[in-house]
């Protein structure tokens, strides 16, 4: 099956919100749930994605038109998403759990590497103020994991 | 997926094989750290497949003994699968170490636990044979080795197929 962009056909993707987007197909095919259900020949009407809503599912596909961009060098994709992923995390979390819905390795990989960024070199109660996490543990048991590994938290 | 505000929650509510895709992304220090978050998270970080032990590591413990039983005690602690596994051990320590090490036990569990990527840098500075249980690692597809501290053009790509 071709899917070079110069016979791209359209598709049309629905999102939870009942919005509809048309899509390349060479673009959209960067969604491993969608290049199945093109290549099963399931693809001719919107396609519906209930668990994407549209604001999300417009960013979603503005990152695979990028990357589906052949001209594109590596530099460029790398400052690019550099500024994609410079959002608040309602948006973050929405992006994640549609790129790992919509099945996109590449888009998940950014994401989760920008969250990890997040984490890396904060104190935990830093991490817990980030991330709204409830603190239940008991101060002893606080001290407890401390010391079993105290090397972590020198 | 859920519609409206932002959540400044997210974290607590990502499934499962996205909260390990993020944490397979941090420095081992920060990973372990990540128990003491709270108890949902306080063994979550023992069953990230990717144990990575780098020259920061090394860098941060300074110690050689004691950088040494961190790894045994990880290893330990550890459930589930261990499919890549990095020990990039600092020059510092050749300088300064007299003892050497056996890390045969530390292969054979990895080998044990599923490893398909096992990196071992400057292995030369903690011991002067080659791990012989290297091949008891049947799932192996990368292999970077060095004894001495150049680590890099020693990639063996689709290994298993040697077997």
């Amino acid at each position: 099956m071709s899917l070079s962009p110069s016979t791209s056909k359209m598709l049309s993707l629905k999102s939870s919100d009942g919005k509809v987007l048309e899509v390349e197909e060479h673009v959209a095919v960067l969604c491993e749930t969608i290049k199945s259900l093109v290549e099963d020949g399931c693809a001719d009407s919107p396609i519906p994605l209930a668990n994407v809503d549209g604001a999300t599912l417009g960013n979603v596909m503005e990152w695979c038109k990028k990357h589906a961009d052949q001209k594109a060098s590596a530099d460029d994709l790398e400052d690019w998403d550099a500024e994609f992923v410079e959002r608040d995390q309602g948006e973050l979390y929405h992006l994640i759990m549609a790129a790992n819905y919509l099945n996109i390795k590449g888009l998940l990989d950014l994401i989760c590497q920008k969250v990890a960024d997040m984490i890396k070199g904060k104190h935990p109660e830093k991490i817990r103020e980030i991330f709204n996490i409830e603190n239940d543990f008991t101060p002893e048991q606080q001290e407890q994991i401390r010391k079993d590994n105290s090397w972590a938290f020198e | 997926m859920a519609q409206g505000n932002p959540t400044s929650d997210f974290i607590n509510d990502l499934p499962r094989n996205v909260l390990d895709c993020i944490l397979e992304r941090l420095p081992i220090c920060d990973l372990v750290r990540t128990s003491i978050l709270s108890r949902k998270w306080r063994y979550h970080w023992t069953t990230i497949p990717n144990l990575v032990f780098d020259l920061r590591f090394f860098d941060h413990i300074m110690a050689h003994d004691k950088a040494m039983n961190i790894v045994n005690r990880l290893l330990l602690l550890h459930s589930g699968p261990i499919l890549k596994f990095v020990l990039h051990i600092s020059s510092l320590y050749s300088e300064n170490s007299t003892c050497s090490i056996d890390i045969d036990p530390w292969i054979l569990f990895l080998s044990r636990n599923g490893i398909k990527e096992l990196t071992l840098c400057n292995l030369g500075s903690i011991s002067h044979k080659l791990p012989s249980s290297i091949f008891s690692c049947q799932g192996l597809t990368h292999l970077k080795l060095s004894m001495g501290e150049i680590c890099t053009n020693t990639s063996i790509q689709g290994l298993s197929k040697y077997h």
